[in-house]
């Protein structure tokens, strides 16, 4: 948010809870059941979450008045009425509710709370009960629900007789259309040039803001499934302006946005309007797409237009010079027999009139002529592209006759000269491996397989059937659009590495082959080409550079520590409720008693980081390349994640260890090398006794070369026995 | 030891049955999406046509077999999959930071 524009929002979730709290303290149970039911206990329990006015800024900014939507990164986002239901726990269904702002009832903010205030004494009677309830249900309303400016509350919200008038009604539809009526007037105000201030943000903004975290990675949910989604984020979340400001670079990447709100349980889908489908909330396409498909159409008509002005100029300029003359000479023509009817009466000049005639025939003979010369150009131009092409076929021709006495003298069916033609070229790099594949090709018969699937809803079972289509033409190879030959670091890397790499690239020219292959780890070289250039790090490298530490350690790790290493994929798969369990089953009672120091990268929101479990001092080390409080929010989870997987093997208090935050590491200084630094912490982790970070600063300065070291190790040791072939010692 | 888990088992091809195979792709909202596809067919077929019909960028996914990678040129005897096998498409874990 700029410095000088003030924004308000109504929407105080301290305060909502901290007035409702005693009265909720001296309710009855049955009553309690009643709000229960009802769905309001639940939002009066939720927890206390921060304004975030800079990141309600920035969401406003981001609300398309045109479009209804809000752009996140590359993407228009939907904000829709089930979202509004999933996020406040009330179903969406019900008659709708008409908020109307006038008539105003007498009841003022303060006399709200006042009257809850009252009605918190140690008693207990059917009739109080009741009132009690009432008065719940109008503060939720007027504060929560629909707070305004205005300090007296309207009629239609105070004029509620009980519970059983509450719950027929379509609420979360209500919020929806209120708040998006209040989006235009903001976004038309936040966008504005003046500066002025915003004023008060009328409805409910943590709705807002849910909404966002929910549809984003920026963040990591503190509960994952609890219901409604206002229980599953941390009271502690708060985004600094400065961070809001970035929000737009970190949501370009387009796996910051998400599609649609995760981990639907069926709970929530029991709160989903009647009828509709829960589906995607990206409006269609992305933004660029649109984008680029207006340019590509305003080109096409640009260029259309130029085409026919060239036409006509070219036309114009050959006849420019006859027909200046010929005007001309009309002219003259026109204005000597204007003089001459004046002078003479009305006696013509036949002359004249015989010079004109003159001009015109000239005029045709030379169109006839340049017709003439135009077909002759034409037909010398045919019969050369003909020649050309008759040429080409035979040439094709040829080589196809060659191909086939190939493919029968090496008795292969003579259909699959696509195929055959397809794994040459990729059989080379496979060697004897990958025969099966290619038996399979001989089968294929140049037919590719398609399945066709009709989605139908969340659980959907799907139906299936094949679609054969002939394959055309030869598969295209993807372009190396990456670094590769020159990648920033080759300089700076000795000689014996540089050709280390060289090799190893050489050996699997295929971006999509796997250049490093070990138990779980899977490296193609076109990822391994992002390290060398500046590309994002992914769970596999991470998981590859522990393999080469542990490799180092066995070969002469003398001044480093043992070490136990998680894979972040642990965390990730055990918070989607996927199989984990066999990412840590290598951490036994041996290995722990072994051991000094467990390794665990976390993935935070499109961001790395590390924690390193200290087992003697009991501590967590938390190295953050990009320091920021957001950052630690998830992390209790991963321990969790870890303690359960293992059992009995780790101390069983060892999610609740405390966190320490390893100060004055090196940072990053743009927004491609945390996975980098995560390995470099990794590495300086485990050397035994204190690490000098103060002669450790220049990391960010050294980047190609650290990128580059990083994957020549990969090849020391993962491709060590080819390296060996072509003389390499290790 | 570093935990870079099991061993591959390389290079067993079993006879089983039929040339197809039915697979499920699952993604992390439970979605599912059933493919039909020839044993000895390189899985990146089924990747792509995935990714094409979700219509999501084929980096963005990561494919898990088994709680495992699944590398793309790998076919499902190869990996010793069975009839019914459920294979899930996850977003992939990949770490930037933007500013």
């Amino acid at each position: 948010m700029p410095g000088s524009r003030f924004l308000y929002s109504r929407c105080a979730t301290k305060t909502f809870k901290e007035n409702a709290k005693s009265l909720l303290d001296v309710l009855s149970e049955g009553s309690k059941e009643i709000l229960r039911d009802i769905r309001i206990l639940q939002v009066l329990d939720m927890p206390t979450i921060q304004q975030n006015i800079p990141l309600i800024y920035y969401i406003i900014r981001s609300y398309s008045v045109k479009r209804n939507v809000f752009l996140l990164g590359k993407f228009y986002v939907k904000f829709t009425v089930n979202h509004v239901a999933q996020i406040l726990g009330l179903p969406n269904r019900g008659r709708d509710f008409h908020f109307e702002r006038i008539p105003l009832s007498n009841i003022k903010l303060k006399t709200l709370v006042q009257e809850l205030a009252d009605l918190t004494v140690e008693e207990s009677s059917p009739t109080l009960e009741s009132r009690r309830i009432n008065a719940l249900i109008r503060y939720v309303l007027a504060v929560f629900f629909f707070p305004l400016k205005g300090l007296k509350v309207p009629t239609c919200l105070v004029d509620f007789k009980g519970p059983e008038d509450f719950v027929v009604v379509n609420w979360p539809k209500a919020i929806h259309s209120f708040l998006h009526s209040h989006f235009a007037a903001m976004r038309q105000i936040a966008i504005g040039e003046e500066m002025t201030n915003l004023g008060y943000l009328e409805g409910c903004s943590v709705i807002l803001v849910v909404w966002f975290l929910e549809h984003t990675s920026i963040a990591s949910a503190c509960v994952e499934m609890a219901t409604p989604r206002l229980h599953r984020w941390s009271s502690q979340l708060t985004f600094s302006a400065l961070y809001c400001s970035r929000l737009r670079a970190i949501l370009s990447n387009p796996n910051a946005v998400r599609r649609s709100f995760v981990y639907i349980s069926v709970e929530e889908q029991d709160l989903l309007g009647e009828g509709e489908e829960y589906s995607s909330s990206f409006e269609v396409e992305e933004r660029r797409s649109v984008k680029k498909e207006k340019r590509e159409k305003e080109e096409k008509k640009k260029q259309q237009r130029l085409k026919e002005d060239n036409k006509r100029l070219r036309g114009e300029k050959e006849e420019k010079g006859e027909k200046e003359e010929i005007k001309k000479r009309v002219k003259e023509v026109k204005e000597e027999n204007e003089k001459k009817k004046k002078k003479d009466g009305e006696v013509k000049t036949m002359k004249e009139e015989k010079e004109v005639r003159k001009e015109k025939k000239k005029r045709r003979a030379y169109k006839e002529n340049r017709e003439l010369i135009r077909e002759a150009r034409f037909k010398s131009y045919v019969d050369e592209a003909v020649g050309q092409v008759k040429i080409f076929i035979q040439d094709k021709f040829d080589r196809l006759a060659a191909m086939l006495g190939l493919a029968n003298e090496k008795n292969v069916n003579e259909e699959d000269v696509k195929d055959g033609g397809v794994k040459d070229e990729g059989g080379k790099d496979e060697g004897v491996k990958n025969e099966g594949v290619k038996d399979e090709g001989v089968k294929d018969e140049g037919v590719k397989d398609e399945a066709v699937t009709v989605i139908k809803d969340n659980s959907a079972i799907v139906l299936h059937k094949i679609r054969r289509t002939p394959v055309k033409g030869k598969q295209k190879k993807r372009p190396d659009k990456d670094c590769w030959p020159i990648y920033p670091g080759r300089s700076a890397l000795c000689p014996e590495d540089r050709k280390m790499i060289t090799i190893v690239m050489e050996r699997y020219p295929n971006p999509d082959s796997i250049v490093i292959e070990r138990g779980n780890i899977f490296i193609s070289r076109s990822s391994l080409i992002d390290i060398l250039g500046t590309g994002w790090v992914c769970s596999s490298h991470l998981d590859a550079y522990a393999y080469v530490l542990n490799s180092l350690k066995e070969k002469d790790g003398s001044n480093m520590v043992n070490f136990l290493f998680v894979s972040s994929n642990h965390a990730y798969l055990k918070s989607c409720g996927k199989i984990s369990r066999r990412l840590v089953e290598h951490i036994t009672h041996d290995s722990v008693g072994a051991t000094e120091l467990i390794i665990m990268p976390c993935h935070v929101a499109s961001h790395w980081v590390l924690l390193v479990a200290n087992l003697k001092e009991k501590i967590w080390d938390f190295y953050d390349s990009m320091p920021n409080p957001t950052h630690k929010t998830p992390l209790r989870n991963h321990m969790r994640y870890l303690q359960e997987d293992t059992g009995d093997v780790l101390p069983s208090d060892i999610a609740l260890w405390p966190l320490r935050v390893v100060e004055g590491v090196p940072t990053q200084d743009n927004g491609n090398d945390c996975g980098i630094f995560v390995m470099k912490y990794m590495a300086a982790s485990l050397v035994e006794g204190p690490v000098d970070w103060s002669s450790q600063k220049d990391w960010g300065k050294d980047m190609p070369r650290i990128r580059a070291e990083m994957v020549a190790s990969f090849c020391r040791i993962f491709q060590s026995s080819l390296l060996t072939e072509h003389g390499f010692k290790f | 030891m570093s935990g870079s888990g099991a061993a591959t088992g390389e290079d067993k091809k079993p006879d089983q049955g039929g040339a197809h195979i039915n697979l499920k792709v699952k993604d992390q909202n439970g979605n599912e999406v059933f493919f039909r596809i020839k044993r000895k067919t390189q899985l990146k077929k089924l990747m792509n046509a995935y990714c094409d019909r979700q219509s999501v960028d084929p980096k963005s996914i990561v494919f898990l077999f088994d709680g495992r990678g699944i590398p793309a040129e790998k076919t499902p005897d190869e990996l010793e999959m069975e009839d019914g096998d459920e294979i899930d498409a996850m977003l992939h874990q990949s770490g930037g930071s933007a500013i």
